[in-house]
């Protein structure tokens, strides 16, 4: 039937109101989910021992082999030993000082952790680490890298016997890993014993972080 | 779009929905722009192009129809402004081609979306004047249209706004009622 009224539009500024408050709402997740996975790396400066677990400062890199986060201090050398595909490490000294420093590190964060004192060792190694980067041409690195791998091994042995682990288990090979490298011989023939070694090594701290 | 307003200073003005800033059809009510009007024989004479409302009342009072070229026949008259001193001149039919309905000689069919105008015979469509689309709705070619459906006893001035769209023509439910009630009058009259 014949009768047509007319009526006021609605008003459209609450919509866009609306719009520009979900396209808020929206900015604001996307970029508070961004800093969520920014890497973050902090310089340890604090050489005191302390109980991990109360350092707020430590902060998590994010994720280094695909499964989790690690502390800082251990993800330097995990990620050290995870780039050399390829073995890197040649005649490249570098590569091997490089990942003795980053092994003294995430040493020295579970030391902390387990409050176990390693400092022995971890000054070894980081003695040895300058050692070979100050005479890089040297044929002695041989003897160097297999005191390093001693007393890595004893460290990571201790660390491992404090956090309740199966130390046999654990660290077995790693002590033997050692034990063949033979410091009469030339790193470089023995390479592939040395990054297995590292691969070892980065296996045990994975677990104890 | 023709000037609906000049000369009125009433609340009954006529204006244009799509001048009507901030107004639409009632969401329960058909848009009938667009849609065919037929008239009584069933012929389609155009189709509506817009509605004039009043404000006010929140109403469409009449459908502005554009008139099918071949619907006007050659001795159509057309409405123009100098009709206002009575003397209405043909006008050539080629742009005065639109006429307003009252909005309550329209029944509407939302399923086929056309407009039946039952009272609209051709004779009374021939004595609806065109307009030229633009030229002004004045109040005299309003009474013109208006005069069409409505018996001379009944007519009210335009003059007297409130009355004049009080006219059965404007009430669709009153306009058809009252029809049928003269239709079976004269049916039983016929029996009789």
């Amino acid at each position: 039937m014949a009768e047509i009224r007319i009526e006021k539009k609605a008003p459209i500024w609450p919509w866009i109101l609306l719009g520009l408050l979900i396209l808020a709402l929206l900015a604001w997740w996307i970029l508070d989910d961004d800093n969520d996975n920014l890497e973050e790396i902090e310089a340890v400066e604090d050489e005191e021992y302390g109980n991990i677990e109360d350092d707020e400062e430590t902060r998590y890199i994010g994720d280094v082999d695909g499964d989790m986060d690690y502390p800082t201090e251990v993800a330097g050398f995990i990620k050290h030993v995870n780039d050399d595909a390829e073995g890197e490490m040649g005649l490249d000294h570098e590569y091997t000082a490089a990942g003795i420093m980053e092994l003294a590190e995430a040493i020295r964060y579970l030391s902390n952790k387990y409050n176990v004192n390693v400092s022995v060792e971890e000054q070894t190694l980081q003695q040895k680490a300058k050692q070979i980067q100050q005479d890089p041409a040297s044929t002695n690195h041989a003897n160097i890298i297999a005191e390093v791998f001693d007393n890595t091994a004893s460290a990571l042995t201790k660390i491992a016997k404090k956090a309740d682990r199966d130390v046999d288990d654990m660290t077995e090979d790693l002590n033997q890993m050692a034990e063949d490298i033979n410091p009469k011989e030339l790193t470089l023939d023995q390479k592939d014993d040395v990054k297995s070694f590292f691969d070892k090594a980065a296996d045990i701290i994975e677990e104890l972080a | 779009m023709a000037d609906y307003n000049n000369r009125r200073d009433d609340d009954y003005n006529l204006e244009p929905l799509e001048d009507l800033d901030g107004y639409k059809v009632h969401h329960d009510d058909p848009d009938v722009r667009g849609w065919e009007v037929i008239d009584s024989s069933g012929r389609v004479i155009g189709e509506v192009e817009e509605l004039l409302c009043n404000k006010a009342l929140k109403k469409v009072r009449y459908l502005d129809v554009e008139v099918r070229n071949d619907v006007i026949g050659d001795d159509h008259v057309a409405y123009s402004s100098s009709a206002e001193d009575g003397i209405h001149e043909y006008v050539d039919s080629d742009g005065e081609n639109h006429l307003i309905i009252p909005i309550g000689v329209a029944r509407l069919d939302t399923e086929d979306h056309r407009v039946t105008a039952d009272r609209l015979t051709p004779e009374m469509f021939s004595k609806t004047k065109t307009y030229r689309k633009g030229r002004e709705i004045t109040p005299d070619y309003e009474e013109h249209v208006v005069a069409v459906y409505v018996d001379d006893d009944e007519r009210v001035s335009r003059s007297n706004a409130e009355e004049f769209y009080n006219q059965r023509c404007f009430n669709e439910g009153r306009f058809y009622s009252e029809d049928r009630d003269t239709r079976e009058r004269d049916r039983d009259d016929d029996n009789y």
